[in-house]
């Protein structure tokens, strides 16, 4: 709903910079129909329904998001066909899980494909998703969202302001206090630790 | 183990804060001090919890901007975006009367979103028409359109001949199925064809060709002409909503 158009740099600039110029990219990119319509339209074709494709694509959103963070998406194909691929993957990774099936896709991407075994691009265990959000509520919701917004590169400023801090020094201060406790609970809980690891 | 010995440092390190020389010794240490290994391992670990956490909250983020779009293609947004919008709305009208002034038929580029997303309404279900034939093809189509499968329901839609009593009517629907995909030149077209006919769906199809104007950026003299009309004809269908509009545009 805003008039920004982005090139695949200028994209991958906006999610990498983080804050609230990443949200409005990742929003751009979620607010293209007609991706989604190709994506939902692979999935429909391939023994999936509607809320599936939907799922796949919003689940593909989110690796992609991962992977320009974490510097794993080369650049060497446009962002929109990387997204689709990924959201293909994604589908054909748990109908695998379900039964061997011969996919049909009438658009064959050309572009550049997500590497099938990496672990980036798997869907989270169980295991894993029960671990992570145990360790994230012995957070408290204050000290969660900063750590969060910290992470994902929004200023202290933009911390303060989006939490009602009294000011840029106290989110500093909370972010601080926050993330120690979290190193140290991970310091005191040695098997959490190990499981930690072995998960990620 | 003391984390809060080694926690600035760390922080600094892993923000590439620290100078050449100073990263340098401290990946040395690193090397060396296994209290300082085990605080950069816990901190890198911690940052995977914290990823974690924001990916959750994209997710939710997805969600909800997924329930808004279907809340607006079922016609329920239309309120909490007006409500929302208000003050958007407020503003752009300020600068509106601004460019109003120099160039009566040019629209606002900051607020023809909103205005679009105030105005669109996916159409409900009406009565039948036609040949059998047709008929199936246009229901089939319109089912596909309700579960927002476009691209479907474009192919259904396109079927209908030009020579069908149904024809003007799926032309109506065509232009709301492209407007799904986000195709909105050939949405545009489609709602023309509907506006410049005489079947029962003329006023919607105008009112459609209207916003899909502003929305593409395509608004000129004619299409404000059109609009006064809407809004000076007590008897039009969106009578009420072209007097609104007119008046957010002035």
């Amino acid at each position: 709903m805003n008039a920004i158009t982005y090139t695949n740099e200028s994209l991958v600039a906006a999610i990498k910079k983080g804050g609230s110029v990443r949200q409005i990219a990742i929003r751009w990119l979620y607010d293209d129909k007609e991706l989604q319509q190709r994506v939902v339209s692979f999935v429909k074709n391939n023994r999936g329904n509607q809320e599936d494709g939907t799922d796949m694509f919003h689940e593909g959103i989110i690796v992609l998001d991962r992977n320009i963070r974490e510097d794993k998406f080369r650049g060497e194909a446009p962002v929109k066909g990387y997204l689709y691929s990924i959201c293909r993957f994604l589908w054909m990774n748990q109908m695998r899980k379900q039964e061997r099936i011969s996919l049909v896709d009438p658009i064959k991407p050309a572009q550049e494909e997500p590497d099938f075994e990496t672990p980036e691009v798997a869907f989270r265990s169980e295991e894993r998703k029960g671990l992570l959000s145990h360790l994230l509520d012995q957070l408290g919701d204050q000290c969660r969202k900063v750590l969060e917004m910290w992470k994902l590169s929004y200023s202290m400023a933009e911390i303060a302001d989006t939490l009602q801090l009294s000011s840029e020094a106290n989110a500093r201060k909370i972010k601080y206090r926050c993330h120690m406790a979290l190193m140290e609970y991970l310091d005191k809980n040695p098997r959490m630790l190990e499981q930690l690891k072995d998960v990620l | 183990m003391k984390i809060e010995n080694y926690y600035d440092r760390i922080d600094q390190y892993h923000a590439g804060e620290l100078s050449d020389s100073d990263s340098k010794s401290f990946e040395q240490e690193l090397n060396n001090n296994e209290e300082l290994r085990r605080a950069e391992e816990l901190y890198r670990l911690s940052l995977q919890v914290l990823d974690f956490g924001a990916e959750e909250n994209l997710r939710k983020d997805l969600k909800k901007w997924n329930s808004e779009s279907s809340s607006v293609s079922t016609g329920g947004r239309i309120v909490s975006l007006r409500h929302r919008s208000l003050q958007i709305l407020s503003a752009a009208a300020a600068v509106l009367l601004l460019i109003f002034a120099v160039r009566s038929f040019l629209m606002p580029q900051a607020s023809t979103d909103e205005l679009f997303a105030s105005y669109y309404k996916t159409p409900s279900q009406t009565g039948w028409r036609g040949n059998a034939d047709a008929q199936n093809a246009l229901t089939s189509a319109k089912k596909a359109l309700a579960e927002e499968s476009y691209a479907d329901a474009v192919d259904g839609f396109s079927e209908i001949a030009q020579t069908d009593p149904l024809y003007v009517e799926a032309q109506y629907y065509l232009g709301h199925a492209l407007v799904g995909l986000n195709n909105l030149n050939a949405a545009k077209k489609a709602f023309e064809t509907v506006a410049n006919s005489e079947d029962k769906f003329q006023e919607k199809g105008e009112w459609n060709y209207l916003l899909v104007c502003m929305k593409t950026k395509q608004w000129n003299v004619e299409c404000e002409a059109k609009l006064k009309n809407i809004a000076a004809d007590e008897g039009y269908s969106f009578y009420p909503e072209a007097k609104e509009l007119l008046k957010k545009m002035k």
